[in-house]
């Protein structure tokens, strides 16, 4: 069987579910969660964005994917997630969601065609170009496939670094950055090298409006995050101690 | 001959590289890290240059497991 046939169909059922996720979820969002959404400037903004769009995200929880699915989308919005988050029967749900899942143990074309495949056909794709949850202060380095798919897409990239809490009345803040268009993420050649560059400049504008943002935190707001964070990465933590255990005794 | 496509692939992949690397030299022995200077998102290109250009589909973990540009000829040999 080909990597791409065993990728999920896009039925029917799937894109109505979908929508009635993001509709209550925007309700609820715009009721309760309330974030607090800034933006790098007017380019930025919501109205001013194409369809076809790649969304690169700092990930600090596992709601981001519909926090960001939320925000944007005027489109279709799809998120890469591990394939473990597919696992323990959330398959058809994460799917419904539109998920895409990612290998991370090996070159997972199969993601990234789907990927590509689906910024084709006009739909948004949510990437956490770290390439898992960082609970740090710092951004890590980014993997190059955020770039490889912008490439094989062209589509534009917008950054967005989301900092705070998920709680109610916004806890949440995030800095939408401008979109970096497809020619200024490769402005010479489209190589090796040229995708090394785009992945460095993907990796500057997340720096850029990590310090924008951090600038905005009162002290806090910070100590809230910092406790927030260590609450999660603890809970984490135990899962992961649960799962080794599990399988010891297997 | 399918040594002479993926010189042609490689050359255009790793033309912005400036690496001193002759990709008219490679041959069937060249390591694919070492000799050719491939990276993971190079080799991912690479799969990706090699399925458009031979109209075929590689099975990722055999391709992933190459590691030198005769693995890959037999990889593609198997799917022509």
């Amino acid at each position: 069987m080909s990597n791409t046939a065993k990728m999920p169909q896009d039925k029917t059922i799937n894109r109505i579910l979908y929508r009635v996720a993001i509709a209550t979820s925007t309700a609820f969002n715009a009721i309760i969660g309330r974030p607090k959404i800034y933006f790098e400037s007017e380019k930025a903004e919501f109205k001013n964005l194409p369809k076809r769009l790649i969304i690169i995200c700092n990930h600090t929880y596992w709601l981001d994917p519909a926090n960001l699915s939320i925000l944007f989308r005027k489109s279709l919005v799809n998120s890469v997630a591990a394939k473990e988050v597919f696992e323990s029967g959330r398959g058809p749900l994460m799917r419904g969601l539109r998920c895409i899942p990612l290998d991370r143990s090996t070159m997972d074309l199969a993601c990234i065609k789907e990927c590509v495949a689906r910024l084709k056909d006009d739909q948004r794709v949510v990437i956490f170009p770290e390439g898992q949850l960082n609970l740090t202060d710092e951004i890590l380095d980014f993997k190059a496939g955020a770039a490889l798919i912008a490439m094989q897409a062209q589509s534009a990239v917008v950054p967005v670094y989301t900092s705070g809490v998920y709680k109610p009345f916004g806890g949440l803040k995030l800095i939408v950055g401008n979109p970096i268009s497809y020619d200024e993420l490769f402005p010479e050649s489209l190589g090796a090298t040229a995708m090394v560059n785009a992945t460095n400049l993907m990796q500057k504008r997340m720096q850029f409006l990590k310090d924008s943002l951090t600038e905005k935190l009162t002290d806090k707001d910070k100590e809230i995050i910092r406790k927030s964070r260590q609450k999660f990465a603890e809970k984490r933590r135990k899962i992961e101690e649960s799962r080794n255990t599990k399988g010891e005794e297997k | 001959m399918i040594i002479e496509k993926l010189k042609a692939i490689t050359k255009t992949i790793m033309a912005d590289a400036n690496n001193g690397i002759d990709y008219d030299n490679i041959n069937e022995n060249s390591r694919l890290a070492e000799d050719v200077g491939l990276t993971s998102i190079s080799m991912l290109m690479l799969v990706i240059s090699i399925e458009e250009e031979f109209n075929i589909e590689l099975p990722i973990k055999e391709a992933s497991n190459c590691k030198t540009v005769g693995d890959i000829i037999a990889v593609i040999n198997k799917c022509l």
